[in-house]
């Protein structure tokens, strides 16, 4: 299985999709100019990586972003929403937020609502 | 922004300009480069991290809707893009030319849009993130019902004709950080 690693950019996310070390993670900003096509290599990654996904006993997914924009939260929600079909058990969405943020914190509840997946909020300071 | 405009706000001035750009067009560039300016500019005031998070991002989709959605005409300063500060709040202000047959929709849905409680436009905004598909342009179509949730609706519109294909839509939205 091959780890799917995209470098952040100071408008985009750094994404870490690690199943040998059991390491997922998004993080930093995500304004990207097309969404869609940013977030593409994601769903490729889900697309041949799925099955090797649903074997895993324990995903972690750390979202640990400072802003995304309206698009990006589509994008965000249909991650979660791979994983909530292919390994809904195992998954818990590790939400980071700043301790005065109460615009990601709110961000991050909304997705708890709409999705089935276990969520854990950590204040970062 | 000098101590002299931070002076001049400090007793009662109205309207403080921030940020103006003005263009017949404006590029992926040009948008990142003003929404960098208006993040250096908010950490200069006394607002806090949820409110300066609340006007970058209704900044943010304001120019990426112009950014995607301008037709491109051949008039000087057709597009325009401002920010100001006002006791207690921030005025964005934007104009940018749309096609005459987008632009009676996009109206209406503003209206309808702001005669939404927050509870209501909080679940037809978790609606949208669910069921929409991305346009060819790579918007969800979120950016406007993101853009009246966080003005909490205080955003007005008006259009201006330009010609018989394409009119100015004037967007002017205030966000409170009281």
């Amino acid at each position: 299985m091959k780890d799917l690693r995209i470098e952040g950019t100071k408008y985009t996310p750094e994404i870490i999709f690690d199943c040998t070390n059991k390491h997922f993670s998004i993080s930093g900003n995500s304004r990207p100019e097309n969404a869609d096509a940013f977030f593409k290599e994601v769903f490729n990654w889900f697309e041949i990586n799925g099955e090797e996904v649903m074997k895993l006993d324990a995903v972690g997914l750390i979202i640990d972003l400072e802003y995304f924009n309206s698009s990006s939260s589509k994008q965000i929600l249909n991650i979660l929403y791979k994983l909530e079909y292919l390994n809904p058990n195992n998954t818990v969405i590790k939400w980071y937020y700043d301790d005065e943020d109460e615009e990601i914190l709110d961000a991050g509840k909304e997705f708890e609502e709409v999705t089935s997946l276990s969520f854990e909020f950590h204040k970062k300071r | 922004m000098s101590i002299l405009d931070i002076d001049i706000y400090q007793n009662k001035m109205t309207i403080l300009p921030l940020l103006t750009y003005r263009n017949n067009n404006i590029d992926y560039n040009t948008v990142s480069n003003l929404l960098t300016q208006l993040w250096t500019i908010l950490d200069k005031y006394d607002i806090n991290v949820s409110n300066k998070k609340k006007i970058y991002s209704v900044a943010t989709e304001c120019l990426e809707n112009i950014y995607k959605h301008s037709e491109f005409i051949e008039k000087e300063d057709s597009v325009s893009f401002q920010v100001n500060l006002l006791n207690n709040s921030i005025e964005i202000k934007s104009s940018n030319p749309i096609n005459i047959n987008k632009i009676l929709p996009i109206c209406e849905r503003i209206e309808f849009l702001k005669g939404l409680n927050n509870n209501s436009i909080k679940q037809l905004y978790l609606h949208k993130i669910k069921k929409r598909g991305i346009s060819n342009k790579g918007g969800a179509g979120l950016g406007l019902i993101l853009m009246v949730r966080k003005a909490e609706g205080k955003i007005d519109f008006r259009t201006e004709t330009i010609n018989k294909f394409v009119s100015s839509l004037v967007l002017t939205i205030n966000i409170s950080f009281t």
